[in-house]
């Protein structure tokens, strides 16, 4: 908070009047002996004060009769010193946990103080991101701010990170919010080159280009009234980064050099316990099955097995008895082989960061930055590495021009295994782990070959060869992704009076993303192989104009705000070249493929926005604020285009204004703060006019002659359509009691979104497919709660514990006429989300049992559960509430930190869990198999069902692979999210050596959890979105697994 | 002082106009830079759109409704959890929103030249649509259909209503294609012939009459089209598909079996019935199937477990009804590895065993005995150059016995009957021209002679309803590859009675029509699911549950 602080105290101070007296100086410095720049002296009972300069001194003429300096500095205790007869007073400031007259980045990154706002803006510093073990500033950030739901979508190094603020406010529009990086929106898509059920569910976030040990400071915007001045793509909240070279201008050091070196461990979270009772096959015969549903392996002899428990070996076929002749009639050992312990390696991640600050005497600032990652998988196919340069500067002309500015270079290589969707078998398109976790007990993923020796074909166990070997995967597939991007500002700041400045500010941020995707001939589900390129080229351009003001009317009364005028244009290069038909084995050419097909698209989008703002302030205690902004886009036709959307907000600080409030211990600080903020919502571009489709090439004829094709476009561009409105009402509270030991800050929203824009399906007897259309309605109600309780603090040991608590309820207000349901997400046709009015957002819908009248199964007559003819309801993927504590202890330099995340409810279809019980996989299933099983229910005509079954055809057809209502579980979930303990090493050791500081830390992530819904065999971390980065929720469909982290970090400054 | 900071307002000005340029543009953006607008459709380029969606729609239409017909093996078990309401969303967007459309805009730009071989002919196959859907789905949207988001909620019309508009249409075409004008670049049917496409339109509105005649026994109707209709192969109406397997995939969609196994599941009953049930082995038998494994026995129990399990008790013993497989226990068969009606197991490892679709109409391999797995990433048989049989000459000859038969129409029924089967056997064994056929298994004229001897031999000998049987029984073996000719055959006249039942002992009532789609029902506000599958088609007057 330290560099936060100069600025606004020199507002604050730069009309002071001096009655010159006396004059005592001195030095500010904080509790480790650092100076404190910026800090406040003021001499009680008058209005004399000054500021501490760069060095941290202070020279102050204090009128007659003053006795006390009060010394303040944001973030710390203030300190009374009784003036002596000494001219030199230099003064000690030791940090406080107390924070009123914290100072917080707001919209444009203006900053004020926080009291004076009237919504919740949730701040966290450098302690809280850097030296973690993610690469990934967004899950960084999971748990620890209240109202934002942050999910993995797998724990593949560089997959992308969803991250919702307030609920979900589209039905079928994005929700993520907007990033802006020093200022400056920063595109943070997940580009996905196939679809989630193919593979692109684990894309990366292009957050993942920043460097969080980089990140200065985050502040999460979290309601309408606080986003306002962002427009359009602010109404999802906004993540506000400034990058240490983004507060360059700040730098309150001289020069300083920062080197960061961190290791960590890299592991699948955890395996699924199996049974070590049966074996490959089915109905407990050894066959060369999927399942696990064979024989047990202590009963050699019988159940197909040899009299020494063997099997035929199952590469002893005819298709392969010349390739491997050695197994003509070899036999197998029918046993319970250790396949995932030796497929899952444990990766090495390791991060280097360099930062160099330096301020000149001349008053300009340097900062720079290098960081370093290189991160490896849990499986040799998933690794990262990255690297980002960063330079700031900040300086000042004669001629009184400021210019801030910030270069930044990011250079990536991402490679991902491939992670198609499985719901119980082989994959979608590719995936590396479905094959490999469900592998029978008793097939030895190393004992056999993955390829023919002859033509590297994937060879495995079964007869028909329909299973590509996961050794064969993991040696002929691999998708690719490079990633170069700049992205940096130029401000300029000029100040036109004492009490009004202009600034402009041009942001840049570009990026080209080439990925490859490749399989080779010879698989499964692409035996010919195919090679896919895709490359993008985004870029975003933002010029901003501000007039910032900020003029005193009277003694009481102060006002404050902005005037301003912003143009983005957004541009989108997209090219994509797919080939099939590999020619020559191995070879990663387009040239080397036969058939090729291309695509490519451009898109661009300009809008144009003007805002004002106006913060009037009443004493301190009283603010109101006002804020608007008018839009103009390029998406919607001129009728429709622009936009205008208000609000406002104030904030009363009671123990302020009340005098009778101040001398309380119980309670030290409350505000009550009620905002209302409103925002636009416009559709992508070229929404609004039909277009004519064509396909060249649709059809070859017997004879040669080639169809291409002209039609009309399924879908209906619809000229009509218009911005989308959010409005939401926010109510607040935070307060401070008992000595500022306990902390509380509330916040409940009520947030309605109407004329939203949907992508709705017609029924095709309107002659079109589907349309955007103005006419949905959704709302989200919320609570967020943020506690801190410091029940120990003494000399040197405290113990701070701090909580946050999420609620969201939404609902589907409407959607269309005679629509009462519509299907956002699909994890396999109609199974998935859904939007139904008059339910909460997100509604899992899939096949379902039949049932009667009672809700009792009805029974078909061989034994099993009937499908009822159409889908119904599975579960609210939704979790009721979420909670998260933390734990914050230090003992001189030893501070240990713990975050605990407990999700209560929400539905998910899981695929992993039930398909490793349907297959007999689970320890679950070591029971005596040979009992046959009646399942409950009712046969057709009514009476109790009486049919025996097998186990095999019970676990089989009724629960884990063909009932999507057996599949659906609840999400409930504890988790060890976040553990370390660092130790500073004390300033008698370091002081005879070069450096300023060195600390130790040892940190995990994601140690421990327990999801009590899942059998517990499954060890089943719900916290993946297989559907990837989106809207769609609840469902997990064996595209990759979570990891965890375990390692340490060194810094040493000098 | 003061010029610095004029200076300074300049450069910032400057700046900022000279970086706005392209960034204030607002009209300019909303095209699509990456398509063309809706005027810019040429006519036959929009007519090929039709010939290829017209394809997807025979095809899809027929091949939903073989497994009730046992054309193909139904997993079921009931007759109403066998398709979803979801399983229908595909026909009827191909319909509606593929099909219509393109065809009202070939109708468009082709009324304003007068080139009445384009509207004649795209009228013909909106006709057999709007038939389709119908027997289908029975009510319909078609009044309010096509009016995008004006009306989004289109009400359906009365089914009747529908099939009659469909023959007004027919009317309509015939008198254009009476005055052809223009000839299609692309058309795969008939080549731009309007006096083909006139004979089909004839033969749709005779298929019209003999499907309504329950309602409406127009007797005369069908005696005046008696001589304008489909008469030979070479009015065939059938999509031909090409060979080529990538760029783009244009093979018969049932060749995809082909790749890497698999397939759909070939019926028990059918099969079983083409070497079991008469005397004489049915001269098509390895044309409609090929045997990838000759030998069902000595299994690993995974692959086929059922050849020890105990026959249900209501499928017959006497050998009137395979169980297992079609030729488990059946002298002088083996191989023919399908599924019996309604057999819902989950599929084991037997993609490159079981029975699959042969030379006719997939464009797969004949049958020599050879008995190899098909997984061979699509280089065996015919390429599937195969067929989309829609309307053959075979079919027509059926319908015009079967409305001699009932309907009182002039004609000899048994001379039509005979002629429908040497059609199809003829139409069928043409295709060793798209494939190597081994000449010692090509059935000879004898063997045709005997098949359609003791064919006509029992239909000679039987009463009226024993007549019907036959025909609509040969009909349906004709038929192969097209579901939906015998799908309406049988809810019409009830034939071919006596085919194997299900598994399950009680599956439901046989669908009298389908589920309405889940896009319909849940997009359409006046749309909504039928309760059951039972409600009838308007020309459906038969008893409920009369077929199972």
């Amino acid at each position: 908070m330290k560099k936060l602080s100069l600025v606004f105290t020199l507002v604050l101070f730069c009309v002071g009047v001096t009655m010159a007296q006396r004059t005592i100086s001195g030095t500010v410095t904080d509790d480790s002996g650092e100076t404190l720049i910026g800090a406040t002296v003021l001499a009680q009972g008058t209005t004399t004060g000054t500021v501490t300069d760069f060095d941290g001194k202070y020279a102050l003429t204090v009128p007659e009769g003053a006795t006390t300096l009060v010394i303040s500095y944001t973030g710390f205790a203030t300190e009374e010193v009784a003036i002596g007869v000494s001219d030199v007073i230099d003064v000690t400031l030791t940090e406080s946990a107390e924070q009123l007259t914290e100072v917080v980045v707001t919209g444009l990154g203006i900053k004020r103080e926080k009291k004076a706002l009237g919504y919740a803006v949730t701040t966290l510093g450098t302690k809280d991101i850097e030296l973690r073990p993610e690469a990934d500033v967004a899950r960084v950030l999971r748990g620890k701010v209240a109202g934002v739901d942050i999910s993995q979508t797998s724990g593949l190094a560089g997959s992308g990170t969803n991250v919702i603020i307030r609920g979900y406010s589209s039905i079928t529009g994005t929700n993520q919010p907007l990033f802006v990086v020093d200022g400056v929106p920063f595109n943070s898509d997940t580009n996905t080159d196939r679809g989630a059920i193919s593979g692109g569910a684990t894309a990366s976030s292009r957050f993942l280009d920043l460097d969080p040990n980089n990140i200065a400071e985050v502040s999460v915007l979290k309601g309408l009234s606080a986003t306002v001045l962002y427009g359009e793509a602010g109404r999802n909240g906004v993540v506000l980064i400034t990058t240490k070279n983004g507060a360059v201008s700040e730098l309150d050091k001289k020069f300083e050099v920062t080197i960061d070196q961190s290791f960590f461990a890299n592991d699948i979270a955890s395996l699924p316990e199996d049974q070590d009772l049966y074996g490959n096959g089915w109905q407990n015969r050894a066959a060369a099955a999927f399942s696990n549903w064979g024989a047990p392996f202590d009963q050699p002899g019988r159940n197909s097995l040899g009299a020494d428990g063997t099997i035929r070996h199952p590469y002893d076929r005819a298709a392969l008895n010349d390739v491997f002749p050695e197994y003509v009639g070899a036999r197998y050992n029918y046993q319970a082989y250790d396949n995932l312990d030796n497929f899952f390696q444990t990766g090495l991640i390791a991060n280097t960061s360099v930062n160099i600050a330096n301020r000149l005497s001349d008053g300009t600032s340097l900062n720079f930055s290098y960081g370093y990652r290189s991160e490896e998988g849990f499986v040799p196919l998933s690794t990262y590495d990255k690297h980002n340069f960063g330079l700031g500067i900040s300086t000042k002309l004669a001629n009184g021009l400021k210019i801030n500015s910030t270069f930044n270079y990011v250079n990536s290589d991402r490679v991902a295994p491939p992670a198609g969707r499985s719901t119980s078998s082989n994959p979608t398109f590719a995936s590396l782990f479905s094959n490999v976790f469900y592998t029978p007990r008793s097939v030895g993923l190393y004992e056999l070959e993955y390829e023919n020796p002859q033509d590297k074909s994937s060879i495995y166990y079964r007869g028909g060869n329909d299973i590509q070997h996961p050794l064969w995967t993991l040696n002929n597939t691999g998708d690719k992704e490079l990633v170069s991007r700049f992205f940096g500002t130029v401000n300029l700041s000029y100040d036109l009076t004492d009490w009004l400045t202009a600034t402009y500010r041009i942001g840049l941020d570009g990026y080209n993303t080439r990925s490859r995707f490749h399989i080779n001939k010879g698989g499964r589900q692409q035996p010919d192989g195919l090679l896919q390129t895709n490359e993008r080229i985004n870029l975003i351009q933002d010029h901003t104009v501000n007039l910032l003001y900020n003029k005193p009317l009277n003694e009481n009364l102060s006002l404050d705000g902005v005037l301003g005028f912003n143009l983005r244009r957004d541009t989108r290069n997209y090219t994509f070249t797919g080939s099939t038909q590999q020619f020559v084995y191995g070879l990663l050419t387009h040239n080397n493929f036969i058939t090729h097909n291309n695509f490519s698209s451009f898109r661009e989008e300009n809008l144009m926005g003007a805002y004002a703002t106006a913060s009037l302030g009443y004493k301190s205690y009283l603010y109101f604020n006002v804020q608007a902004r008018n839009d103009w886009t390029s998406t919607l036709e001129s009728a429709n285009r622009s936009v205008f959307y208000p609000s406002a907000s104030v904030s009363f600080i009671p123990t302020e204004a009340f005098p009778g409030l101040q001398q309380s211990t119980f309670l030290n600080y409350l505000k009550v703060r009620l905002g209302y903020g409103t925002s636009a919502g416009y559709p992508s571009p070229y929404a609004t006019r039909n277009v004519l489709g064509t396909t060249p090439n649709a059809f070859k004829a017997a004879g040669g002659a080639v169809l291409n094709t002209n039609s009309v476009s399924n879908v209906f561009g619809n000229p009509n359509l218009k911005p989308e409105l959010h409005t939401e009402i926010e109510f607040g509270l935070e307060g401070r009691f008992i000595n500022n030991r306990v902390g509380v800050d509330l916040s409940l929203f009520d947030k309605q979104s109407t004329d939203l824009i949907i992508n709705l399906n017609l029924d095709p007897s309107t002659g079109f497919s589907n349309t955007t259309i103005n006419s949905a309605a959704l709302s989200n109600q919320g609570i967020e709660l943020g506690i801190d309780i410091t029940p120990i603090q003494t000399g040197d040991f405290s113990l701070t514990l701090n909580g946050n608590f999420t609620k969201i309820v939404s609902e589907v207000k409407a959607l269309s006429d005679g629509v009462d349901q519509i299907q956002f997400a699909s994890a396999r046709g109609s199974l998935g989300n859904y939007a139904i009015v008059g339910r909460p957002y997100g509604i899992i819908l899939g096949d379902r049992i039949r049932r009667d009248d009672a809700g009792n199964p009805i029974i078909s007559s061989t034994g099993v559960y009937q499908d009822a003819p159409d889908i119904g309801e599975l579960g609210d993927p939704n979790p009721n509430f979420t909670a998260n504590g933390g734990l914050t202890l230090s003992y001189k330099g030893l501070s240990v930190n713990a975050l605990i995340t407990y999700v209560d409810g929400g539905s998910i279809w899981a695929s992993l869990p039930s398909t490793l019980m349907g297959r007999g996989i689970l320890q679950e299933t070591d029971f005596d198999r040979f009992v046959p099983v009646i399942v409950p229910g009712v046969l057709a005509d009514g009476t109790p069902n009486d049919i025996q079954i097998t186990a095999n055809n019970h676990y089989w057809t009724n629960g884990g692979v063909f009932r999507d209502e057996m599949r659906t579980y609840d999400g409930t979930y504890i988790k060890l999210r976040e553990v370390s303990v660092s130790y500073a090493l004390p300033k008698s050791i370091i002081d005879n050596t070069p450096f300023g500081s060195v600390s130790f830390t040892l940190s995990g992530q994601n140690l421990w959890y327990n999801a009590f819904g899942f059998p517990p065999g499954a060890n089943f971390d719900p916290e993946v979105l297989s559907l990837g980065v989106g809207n769609g929720r609840g469902f997990e469909l064996m595209n990759a697994p979570t990891s965890k982290q375990i390692g340490g970090s060194l810094r040493i400054t000098f | 002082m003061k010029n610095i900071f004029k200076l300074s307002v300049c450069t910032l000005l400057v700046i900022f106009m000279s970086a706005c340029e392209n960034v204030t543009e607002l009209e300019g953006l909303l095209n699509n830079p990456n398509s063309v607008t809706a005027d810019k459709a040429e006519l036959d380029l929009v007519y090929n759109q039709v010939v290829l969606d017209f394809r997807d729609f025979s095809y899809t239409a027929s091949d939903l409704v073989m497994p009730f017909v046992r054309m193909r093996h139904m997993f079921g078990p009931l007759y109403d959890n066998a398709t979803s309401p979801a399983t229908f969303n595909g026909i009827w967007a191909e319909a509606y929103s593929n099909l219509f459309p393109d065809m009202d805009l070939v109708i468009e730009i082709a009324s304003a030249d007068g080139l009445n071989t384009f509207t004649g002919s795209v009228k013909v196959m909106k006709a057999y649509v709007m038939f389709t859907l119908v027997d289908l789905f029975g009510n319909v949207p078609f009044t309010e259909a096509g009016q995008g988001v004006e009306n989004p909620s289109p009400a359906a019309d009365d089914d009747e209503a529908v099939y009659n508009a469909a023959l007004a249409l027919l009317d309509a075409a015939i008198g254009e294609l009476s005055s052809p004008k223009g000839k299609p670049a692309n058309d795969l049917y008939y080549d731009g012939d309007a006096s083909k496409w006139l004979k089909l339109a004839n033969t749709l509105k005779l298929r019209y009459y003999v499907q309504t005649r329950l309602v409406n026994n127009n007797t005369s109707a069908v005696n005046a089209l008696m001589d304008q209709v489909i008469s030979s192969a070479s009015g065939d109406f059938a999509f031909p598909y090409g060979n080529e397997r990538n760029n783009p995939f244009s093979r018969h969609p049932k060749y995809g079996a082909y790749e890497t196994g698999g397939g759909n599941y070939m019926s028990n009953y059918m099969m079983w019935q083409m070497f079991a049930e008469k005397e004489t082995e049915d001269p098509r038998l390895r044309y409609y199937f090929y045997r990838q494994d000759c030998d069902e026995t000595g299994e690993d129990l995974f692959t086929l477990d059922c050849p020890d399990v105990p026959r249900p008790t209501h499928y017959p013993f006497e050998n009137k009804s395979p169980w297992c497989t079609a030729s488990l226990g059946v002298e002088g068969y083996s191989g023919y590895w399908g599924r019996s009606h309604g057999n819902e197991d989950g599929i084991p490892p037997d993609g490159l065993k079981r029975s699959t679709w042969g030379l006719y109409p997939a464009g797969g391999k004949f049958d020599a005995d050879d008995c190899t797995d098909i997984g061979n990433a699509g280089v065996d048989g015919g390429l599937g150059a195969g067929i989309q049989p829609i309307m053959l000459s075979s079919f027509v000859d059926f319908l015009k016995a079967e409305a001699v038969l009932t309907m009182g129409a002039t004609g000899d029924d048994a001379a039509l009957l005979e002629s429908a089967i040497r059609a199809s056997i003829a139409k069928t064994m043409s295709f060793s021209s798209v494939s190597t056929v081994d000449p010692a298994f090509v059935p000879s004229d004898m063997q045709i002679d005997a098949y359609v001897t003791e064919v006509m031999d029992a239909y000679n000998a039987a009463d009226a309803d024993g007549k019907l049987q036959i025909i609509v029984a040969e009909y349906r073996l004709a038929a192969h590859g097209n579901g939906l000719e015998i799908f309406n055959a049988y809810r019409r006249t009830g034939k071919p009675a006596g085919m194997q039942p299900t598994r399950t002992l009680d599956p439901g009532a046989f669908p009298r029509t389908l589920w309405y789609p889940s896009s319909y029902v849940d997009r359409n506000a006046k749309a909504s699911q039928r309760p059951n599958l039972e409600e009838q088609v308007f020309w459906d007057t038969n008893p409920p549950k009369f077929i199972n």
